[in-house]
């Protein structure tokens, strides 16, 4: 395959004060890449910048560490789509010969393309979202628990939901899928009853089913499946049994 | 209550800190990234016990003998032993985590043969055990972090070892890269889990983020290691424009075979060579034997340097169910569709056997530091099997935390303050001296890249003293360098080169003292095995600026 141009731009913030600009680069090479190969390739090669600039480059600003889709540490939006940058193809992704990746939009922003998703991790503490027995076993749901395991805690769901604003209780689809696994495992009752209230609370009421967050999910959960799951675990279930007790 | 610092949340560190928390003790995880991003992550093939499930008479004294075997004799054998001894455990202990581990028609947890190993030993969560495990403990982790018993510290790297003045570990600086900001943390014992050396290899099958600076930092604070020269080329990698992609071992545990065409035919050399396990032979002895091929007989796939791996005979689901992600990596990465043509192969970096030398309480030789996962040197010797590392991190991560509570709250007071204090003044001190010059000297991507050739040059399959000598000179002038200027585009570029390199004079250093030939290690000029000499450790530490390697009798206590 011969070499091609492909014209790169790279949205650009020092610190969250700073404004932040689009930096373009050219870069050349075979096209079948990734695109956080790209940035490395441009970390590498900082003649590529095409942008008039003063300042000397700075290599850019990313998060990366499996580079093959499992770890969810490179999640940036690329021609805005939110994506994994080492999962997104230079010759797949490419828009008249225009790359432009961007930092996910729903994090506060680091520098540059990376971002902090604590916000993440922060929901599910405040869902309890964890055991507090020892896991049941159910085979029935081991399909879906085993999906809810491949979580990547990487944000694209957040991103692509048009219900998912920065600072909502709203937790999002990451939200779910991890109750999902923790409510269906949980063997204590009480903590059940938290973990049901905290998803009621935190995504039932909320959730309006557009599945913009199972097309984005990098890791191909049926995000839809699983948040169905969770309703039968911990929404359906729930009205049943008060309605017994009453 | 005791105070727990832990270095790394990858399987090691989230095992740690849970076991700590367990055990009433405070424990902070620190870690670059959150687990979700471990190196542990990536572990596909399962984690070992001998939990005899298919009736074929397994035991934990034959997982242990295989461990010893593979590792051809100079892992711990008392820690090994524990560690096999364990194993059941461990798996249960994960069970009840709510890991979801793949389950037979019975409901326990199902196992498939792995290499080196004669029985049915090691157990797996579908396509993605490393995830699961990983899942699994970062929930529960979270339940501590509720209670206050962990508190997570997210974005920062280790910076120094804090030591006082009778030598025992008193806390840690940290650095946050992105800020320079350092902090130095108090703690009663620090256990270290921060993983692979990968950087100085430039690219391995592992994580970027496993850089090896942690361990330059260890070795220059004073921890021994072990066996730096064993490192294990995966046999069955697969090319890609960014890095060399590992193909799961469970390709040959569920019956992928290896060949390469002579005469125009496919020839299964591993079944010609070793009829008994074939491909599933320890991986010492398949990347030695696809080297032979590809290099003594010539028989290159293609011209290029690689053989052929075979899963077509396999049924369709079963590749799409068990071996997803072998199916994922060929077709995205190289558009090649493992169900109807064979994967091209070639061994990559891909494990490191030794690391911090520690007992079988996890302790190493300075006090108050424990260390687990594969930064640690204990059980796997000249050669990992397939399956240990993941037991070995939850093990040893959970003896590490055990050992930090029995040993309880060290010092306090006014001397441990000033500890601390003297060394984070320290630390800022070189921090403002790096900003104040700026980047200077060679910079540090033309330092790395030497790095990286020298390393591959000189520490390959193969290895002799001419090469050994000649990497080491190129390497120490190249840290001397690095020393002297402030090389790098930032505070921890700097740092971590320099680091690295003094990873990489030690590993070598290592490599040339040992003058045999023993599984990953394997020397052109000492071609056999040397069992009256080296069935010991390489002992190597940082001394008067120079790393000092010497032979040491192999721990016996058991």
């Amino acid at each position: 395959m011969p070499d091609a141009r492909v014209r790169i731009a790279v949205r650009r913030q020092r610190d969250p004060e700073s404004p932040s600009s689009l930096e373009a680069f050219e870069y050349v090479g075979p096209t079948h890449v990734s695109v956080l190969h790209v940035l490395e390739w441009i970390n590498d090669h900082p003649g590529s910048r095409t942008s008039t600039a003063d300042a000397p480059f700075e290599a850019i600003a990313y998060e990366c560490s499996c580079e093959q889709g499992l770890c969810g540490a490179c999640a940036m939006v690329v021609n805005d789509t939110p994506t994994l940058a080492c999962q997104a193809f230079v010759d797949e992704v490419a828009r008249d010969g225009l790359v432009e990746v961007g930092p996910l939009t729903k994090f506060p922003l680091v520098r540059d393309l990376v971002v902090d998703r604590s916000a993440l991790e922060e929901a599910m503490i405040e869902s309890h979202a964890w055991l507090e027995g020892d896991a049941k076993v159910t085979p029935r749901l081991a399909v879906h628990q085993y999906q809810a395991g491949l979580c990547l805690a990487c944000g694209c769901c957040l991103e692509a939901c048009p219900n998912y604003a920065p600072g909502d209780l709203f937790c999002g689809a990451a939200g779910a899928v991890g109750l999902m696994g923790t409510v269906t495992k949980e063997p204590d009752d009480a903590h059940r009853e938290d973990m049901r209230r905290a998803y009621q609370e935190r995504f039932f009421s909320v959730c309006s089913k557009n599945g913009a967050c199972e097309r984005a999910c990098p890791a191909g959960l049926p995000t839809m499946t699983l948040v169905s799951q969770a309703n039968r675990a911990s929404v359906w279930g729930f009205w049943q049994r008060i309605g017994r007790r009453r | 209550m005791t105070e727990i610092v832990v270095i790394g949340c990858g399987l090691a560190g989230l095992s740690a800190a849970i076991a700590g928390a367990e055990r009433g003790a405070h424990v902070t995880l620190v870690s670059p990234m959150v687990p979700e991003r471990s190196q542990s992550v990536m572990a596909m093939g399962g984690i070992n016990a001998a939990l005899d499930l298919k009736g074929e008479g397994d035991s934990c004294e034959q997982h242990f003998a295989d461990t010893m075997r593979a590792g051809c004799f100079i892992a711990d054998p008392g820690a090994t032993r524990r560690l096999a001894e364990a194993a059941p455990d461990v798996i249960d202990w994960l069970s009840r985590q709510g890991v979801c581990f793949t389950r037979d028609e019975q409901g326990r947890p199902a196992q498939r043969p792995f290499g080196g190993q004669r029985k049915t030993r090691t157990c797996y969560s579908g396509a993605r055990t490393g995830k699961q495990l990983v899942s699994a403990l970062a929930t529960q982790a979270r339940r501590y972090e509720a209670s206050g018993a962990v508190t997570r510290l997210m974005g920062l790297r280790l910076l120094s070892l804090v030591l006082d003045d009778d030598g025992a570990c008193v806390g840690a600086v940290l650095v946050d890269p992105m800020t320079n900001e350092a902090i130095a943390l108090p703690a009663d014992s620090v256990i270290l889990a921060f993983g692979a050396p990968n950087g100085v290899w430039g690219k391995t099958t592992g994580s970027q983020v496993n850089d090896g600076c942690a361990a330059g930092i260890a070795l220059r604070d004073g921890l021994s290691f072990g066996n730096l020269e064993m490192v294990q080329f995966h046999p069955t990698t697969l090319e890609t424009p960014s890095k060399r992609m590992l193909v799961t071992e469970a390709a040959r545990g569920l019956g992928g075979r290896l060949y390469a065409l002579r005469d125009g035919r496919p020839w299964y050399f591993m079944e010609e060579w070793y009829p008994e396990l074939g491909a599933l032979m320890p991986r010492d002895v398949v990347s030695r034997s696809i080297y032979r091929v590809v290099h003594e007989m010539g028989l290159k796939h293609d011209g290029r340097d690689e053989v052929l791996l075979d899963i077509t005979h396999l049924r369709a689901d079963v590749i799409e169910r068990d071996l997803d992600e072998v199916l994922d990596t060929c077709l995205t990465y190289r558009g090649i569709d493992p169900r109807v043509e064979p994967i091209p192969v070639y061994p990559g970096v891909h494990f490191s056997m030794g690391g911090i030398l520690v007992d079988e309480g996890n302790r190493a030789d300075v006090d108050r530091v424990m260390a687990a996962g594969e930064c640690a040197c204990q059980f796997h010797g000249a050669n990992r099997l397939g399956g240990n590392s993941t037991l070995a991190a939850v093990h040893g991560g959970r003896l590490c935390a055990e050992s930090a509570v029995q040993q309880g709250p060290g010092a306090s007071g006014p001397r441990r303050d000033a500890a601390l204090d003297e060394a984070l003044a320290g630390a800022r001190a070189d921090i403002a001296a790096w900003s104040a010059c700026g980047p200077t000297g060679e910079p540090s991507r033309d330092v790395r890249a030497r790095l990286v050739q020298t390393m591959h040059a000189c520490m390959g399959i193969y290895r002799d003293a001419a090469g050994l000598e000649r990497g080491l000179g190129t390497l120490r002038d190249l840290f001397e360098g690095c020393r002297s200027t402030g090389c790098g585009e930032s505070y921890y570029d700097f740092l971590s080169t320099r680091e690295e390199l003094r990873l990489a004079v030690a590993m070598v250093g290592s490599a040339l003292e040992r003058k045999e030939s023993r599984g990953a290690h394997q020397r052109t000029d000492f071609p056999d095995t040397d069992d009256e000499r080296y069935r010991a450790t390489m002992v190597t530490s940082w001394r008067d600026g120079r790393a000092r390697t010497e032979v040491r009798a192999c721990q016996t206590h058991a």
